[in-house]
């Protein structure tokens, strides 16, 4: 087991102003588990605000949790430290959802890899500037690049460059929170089959965080499906797209694979206390 | 009702200039959805802008005609181009926060479009108004109307762009990449609303993406771009199943 | 150049905050600013050749010579024949309403060389000369611009109050920003609590006026310091109450700067605050904090020059241009010899200089500031 999260909740409180209603605490993540084993892709979908992008920040230590557990590679780093948790970033990277400001935009591209090398303190520099020219390489682009700017290139280009990054440290897990999500069409489909490429490479998992469900089934093994801060429905990926049983689940295919509004439904609510329950071979529904 | 023949745009540089548009021509009837598909920096949305004349003074028209309803809007003056944009060809952008006005609000907004091009009076428009963002999908028109742009949701916003855009009647909608921002349900909603507009209101839509997919559930003609140049075009089912270019059949590769 | 296909189109976007090589070409477009840029470095340039480049040392009096008016430089003999450039011997008198006057004989004749020897000094502090560029061998006086009221060449003491007057701005300066740079970044990055203190701290410093603020902390200085002591301590007063205002502006451009993608992926691979803050913050502000450093320029040593004016900066025999500008306070003095005001010109021609070239930086830099643009 690769990553365990168990009951992981993160609240943001409610606005409390003088005179008005007082507005609910938001539950972002409302007691989430999740589990990623190794060798095996986790495609997290959801659409804007179910909490997918906060729970990646949590995950990587970005935020504060407010309760719960995550197990990394076996180690319990809930209530780990700045200065603990830096050995284990090396194995727990992310690459972000905007290539436009993922990169420092005074850095060079040698210079953004560096910064990377420099973490993990390897020793010559020789070694290192090999290390960049293969890792461009891995992810398709020239040597040349390593003078130049990030808004020398595309976006599907710095994304590469950014997945080079998290490559420096060979993560065992890496987070893609939406990293394909503001490219076009052709460049989504380039950078899924760069990174089926380089998982057989560099042996890394993914957790693939998107709102794009056709995307997400390229990648994964699993999906876990995430609504107002919950996961309702979780499965190996082709069970879920042929048998999906949560209504949202369904609302969500609907719409995705036929562009069929399933139900008039801008306000699906969803009920508290119920719990994942196994409606198949490792398929669990919240009900 | 749209013929656009022979447009050729270059933007100059310090060479010749690179070709954004090269011989691209296409044909829009009434009462159908065109679909343009290509991928960034295809020239997709210079064509959109091209058609309404509001391209920057950058880039140079080298040849072409556009015709709408049989009439050359290229030989158009300044006044009758304004007179046509949002009365008779309206268009809606890629990314609704630009589109609008942060300091006014969404009611007010979609008024000036009536009042410029209608002449309804204030009660009327005020009923349109309303109207309008009833038929986009938005059902307590009566609140949003009141709100600012920035307090609306993202899908919303698109709506009411799109209500901005419809309001005076146009016969061609012109949608640049109207979904790209929005997540599935709500694209989803969108797309059936441009099905209303098809068949309930008569409205012609070009629509300018890169997302086959959409294109594949909505439009009744696809043209597909590609550097500049349309490298297929036809009927929907016959492009998509029997695709002859190869960027075609790239495209249908990322909606499999 | 890369395997993707050639959908992508390659944008020119400006780099976010910081400077690129189109931000000059634009500021070489405002020639003002250039001229400016030229007026300043050669100011600057003959403050730390002020030695050489002046007649006399800032110290040297002659009371004979008092309130001397510019010495006239004559090409031509008393017989209108055409000379070397000579100055003629000068005589104070007094006429009847007991002004100075001053009668000159051609007759006796100083000629004006190049590379004379005159008082001693060290070049740049190290090496002990003692050639100036021009001079007269005495007792002849050259003052080219006038003598003040002990008989001191005011065009020796304005290069050398140059010295102290543009370095304090430079100094002041930089102590101030590099302060005002760290509580800043700190304050914004952090947030909570230490944006709270600190803010408070800067708040502090703000509320009270300037001036009294100058004139309470000069107070606080030991009677018995030094020239160059005072010096260092007028520096550092000024320095401490400029640095709340930029540590304001700072700390908002880092509280935006933080969410920022980029200083998220450093906190995801482990990076230390600090080095963040150092790294990926504070260059993103280097646009707007060079400008702020032009235009603050001049408040400084404008401060120098109040303090030093009233007596209490600069001390005599030293000269700065604000204490020059005390032997000036008193109308019969400009009536009768406003030579004594060059100080005061000087000190305009460098404020207005760092204004101007301070505005050209912000238009040139202005369309870098904005974010990047989106595809």
């Amino acid at each position: 087991m690769l990553l365990e999260l168990k009951d992981v909740r993160k609240c943001f409180p409610g606005k409390r102003r003088l005179f008005h209603p007082i507005r609910e605490d938001v539950r972002a993540v409302d007691d989430v588990s999740l589990q990623v084993r190794e060798g095996e892709n986790l495609g997290l979908v959801g659409e804007s605000g179910c909490g997918k992008t906060t729970l990646a920040r949590l995950i990587l230590k970005l935020t504060p949790m407010d309760s719960g557990a995550i197990i990394f590679e076996g180690r319990d780093i809930s209530s780990l430290g700045q200065n603990k948790m830096r050995p284990i970033r090396r194995n727990l990277q992310m690459v972000f959802q905007d290539p436009y400001s993922s990169l420092d935009p005074r850095f060079t591209v040698r210079g953004i890899l560096q910064e990377a090398q420099d973490i993990l303190r390897q020793d010559s520099s020789k070694g290192k500037e090999a290390q960049r020219v293969e890792l461009l390489k891995a992810v398709g682009l020239e040597e040349d690049a390593l003078n130049r700017f990030p808004h020398e290139f595309s976006g599907g280009e710095r994304q590469r460059i950014a997945i080079a990054r998290a490559l420096v440290f060979n993560p065992r897990l890496l987070i893609l929170d939406e990293a394909v999500s503001s490219l076009d069409v052709l460049v989504q489909q380039q950078i899924i089959d760069l990174l089926g490429d380089l998982q057989k490479r560099f042996h890394t998992t993914y957790l693939f965080i998107s709102h794009n469900l056709r995307i997400a089934r390229k990648i994964s093994s699993r999906v876990a499906v995430m609504f107002k801060g919950k996961i309702v429905e979780t499965a190996p990926t082709e069970e879920l797209f042929r048998h999906p049983v949560h209504p949202y689940t369904r609302a969500l295919l609907s719409a995705a694979m036929d562009y069929q509004v399933a139900s008039a439904n801008d306000d699906m609510t969803l009920e508290r206390g119920l719990s994942l329950v196994e409606k198949g071979p490792g398929h669990f529904v919240y009900c | 009702m749209l013929a656009i023949q022979n447009l050729s745009i270059r933007i100059p540089d310090e060479n010749s200039g690179r070709l954004l548009l090269d011989h691209v021509g296409f044909d829009i009837q009434k009462e159908e959805i065109f679909s343009l598909v290509g991928g960034s920096g295809s020239g997709k949305t210079t064509i959109g802008l091209a058609v309404l004349r509001l391209l920057s003074e950058a880039l140079k028209m080298e040849s072409g005609v556009i015709k709408f309803e049989g009439q050359d809007l290229l030989g158009f003056s300044k006044e009758r181009m304004r007179a046509l944009r949002g009365k008779e060809i309206g268009m809606v952008f890629q990314e609704p926060l630009h589109a609008f006005n942060p300091l006014f609000r969404v009611g007010a907004q979609i008024d000036e479009v009536l009042r410029f091009h209608t002449a309804l009076s204030r009660k009327d428009r005020q009923e349109r108004v309303i109207d309008l963002l009833r038929q986009v999908g938005i059902p307590d028109a009566l609140r949003v109307e009141c709100l600012y742009p920035h307090q609306l949701s993202g899908g919303m916003r698109q709506r009411a762009m799109i209500a901005q855009a419809i309001a005076a009647s146009p016969k061609l909608l012109i949608a640049d990449e109207p979904t790209s921002n929005l997540d599935v349900t709500l694209q989803a909603k969108i797309m059936d609303l441009f099905r209303k507009l098809k068949s309930e209101l008569k409205i012609s839509i070009l629509l300018i993406t890169h997302d086959l997919g959409l294109v594949k559930h909505l439009a009744d003609k696809i043209a597909v771009l590609y550097e500049g140049k349309i490298v297929e075009s036809g009927k929907i089912q016959e492009v998509m199943e029997h695709p002859k270019n190869d960027f075609t059949k790239l495209l249908l590769r990322t909606i499999t | 150049m890369t395997k993707e296909t050639k959908l992508s189109q390659e944008g020119h976007r400006p780099a976010g905050g910081g400077i690129s090589p189109s931000a000059f070409r634009n500021f070489r477009k405002k020639h003002a600013a250039v001229f400016c840029c030229v007026v300043l470095l050669l100011l600057y340039g003959s403050a730390l050749f002020a030695d050489f480049l002046s007649p006399y040392s800032y110290d040297n009096e002659d009371r004979n010579y008092s309130y001397c008016p510019p010495t006239r430089i004559y090409f031509t003999d008393d017989q209108g024949r055409i000379t070397a450039p000579f100055v003629p011997a000068v005589q104070l008198t007094f006429d009847q309403n007991h002004q100075r006057v001053y009668q000159s004989d051609r007759g006796q004749k100083y000629p004006v060389r190049f590379f004379v020897q005159g008082d001693s000094y060290k070049l740049l502090g190290l090496i002990p000369l003692k050639v100036r560029l021009f001079g007269v061998g005495s007792p002849g006086r050259l003052h080219i611009w006038g003598a003040d009221s002990r008989g001191r060449d005011i065009f020796s003491r304005i290069l050398y109050g140059a010295r102290v007057s543009l370095s304090i701005g430079l100094i002041g300066v930089l102590i101030s920003f590099s302060i005002g740079l760290l509580v800043g970044g700190i304050a914004g990055y952090f947030g909570g609590k230490i944006d709270n203190a600190l803010m408070r701290l800067c708040e502090m410093f703000m509320m009270v006026p300037g001036f009294y603020l100058m004139l309470a902390l000069r107070s606080a200085v030991p009677d018995d310091f030094n020239s160059f002591q005072v010096y260092l301590s007028v520096v550092i007063i000024l320095s401490f109450i400029g640095w709340a205002g930029l540590a304001r502006i700072i700390r908002g451009m880092s509280i935006s700067l933080r969410e920022r993608e980029y200083v998220l992926a450093a906190r995801a691979m482990g990076l230390s605050d600090l080095t963040i803050i150092r790294r990926h913050i504070l260059p993103h502000t280097l646009s707007y904090s060079l400008v702020a450093v032009m235009l603050s320029i001049p408040g400084y040593i404008l401060g120098e020059a109040a303090l030093s004016l009233i007596g209490l900066g600069i001390q005599d025999p030293v000269a700065s241009w604000g204490n020059m500008l005390s032997d000036a306070m008193g109308i019969v003095y400009i009536q009768f010899a406003p030579w004594i005001l060059l100080p005061g010109f000087f000190i305009f021609l460098t404020v207005i200089s760092f204004n101007v070239i301070g505005d050209a930086l912000r238009d040139s830099l202005d369309p870098l500031l904005r974010m990047e643009v989106k595809e």
